[in-house]
């Protein structure tokens, strides 16, 4: 996990660095425990697939934004976090207790294509958001080179790649959209 | 103790059939929520887990001697979501509860219904002359 994440982020700055250090932070938290009172049923959370993204919801009811840790690692997304047994104050007697409580750690397969730089988390009302954008226009487009055994010329086919160019449309040479390509 | 946990008891909807059918199509993908309930010497506290559920979107009544408990967690039906599209319970109320003091609060998606009870049902010291 901590391989993969200083691979990915290897280069990127002050942003990826954070998130590799709440990554270990993570690891370590959870190292610490056994897998004591973790529910795999629990808490309940769903991947929605959007247009432009993903979004993640975590139901985290009474929960602090600092009693959670989310972190990406490679195309893993980590939500720990942990609820206290509910204290009824002093002199109460609890007549039922059905919330549960405890440690948990979720770990969630992302689709290869989001942005782990874009990700952002939001609590609200209970649930945790996390949306995480698709990488559109970070892709680096790649030149394919085909050879023509007949003619024996060497013909440039340049890929529309992701960024901005409609996709699917075959440019020979000039692709306005492709700034970023590398020149032949 | 015992006597006092039948004190909200949980049950189902006490309406005809029909209208039944009626109710779980409005409540389609509901679920219960968890509660932990206490009791003091003054009041009966129900805490429940509903993430996801506006404040405006509760729903809270005294239907002759029940609480009822229902909330609609928007944009889940629309969305056809995975997760609960609501919340439903309905507990009988049975001891003497002071009706018109019932108050619920909403904070983080977890739900305080605190029920007053009546006077007459408080502990009451009894001094021996």
């Amino acid at each position: 996990m901590n391989e993969k994440s200083s691979e990915k982020s290897s280069g990127r700055g002050a942003l990826a660095e954070l998130k590799e250090a709440v990554g270990n932070l993570v690891d370590s938290v959870v190292g610490m425990a056994p897998d004591f009172g973790i529910r795999p049923e629990w808490p309940r959370h769903e991947l929605i697939v959007e247009d432009d993204g993903y979004r993640v919801q975590v139901e985290l009811p009474g929960f602090s934004r600092e009693a959670v840790d989310v972190s990406v690692a490679g195309r893993n997304l980590s939500v720990a976090g942990e609820r206290k047994k509910f204290e009824p104050p002093a002199g109460a007697r609890l007549l039922r207790s059905e919330r549960p409580s405890g440690k948990f750690d979720l770990s969630i397969r992302l689709p290869a294509d989001v942005d782990a730089l874009g990700v952002v988390a939001q609590m609200r009302e209970g649930i945790l958001e996390i949306k995480l954008p698709k990488t559109r226009g970070r892709g680096r487009p790649i030149d394919i080179e085909s050879v023509d055994e007949a003619s024996g010329e060497t013909e440039v086919r340049r890929e529309p790649g992701t960024g901005g160019a409609s996709p699917g449309q075959e440019t020979p040479k000039a692709d306005p959209g492709a700034g970023t390509g590398e020149e032949i | 103790m015992n006597g006092e946990r039948d004190e909200l008891r949980d049950v189902e909807s006490t309406v005809s059939p029909k209208e039944q059918r009626a109710e779980h199509f409005r409540r389609r993908n509901f679920v219960r929520p968890n509660v932990d309930i206490y009791s003091t010497e003054s009041d009966m506290v129900v805490v429940g887990d509903l993430p996801g559920v506006h404040k405006s979107d509760l729903d809270i009544t005294i239907e002759r001697d029940d609480l009822v408990i229902e909330a609609p967690v928007a944009g889940r039906a629309e969305a056809e979501s995975a997760l609960p599209w609501g919340y439903y319970r309905r507990f009988r109320l049975r001891t003497n509860f002071d009706r018109d003091r019932i108050s619920a609060h909403m904070e983080g998606g977890v739900l305080t219904v605190t029920l007053p009870k009546a006077a007459s049902e408080k502990t009451r010291k009894v001094s021996v002359e």
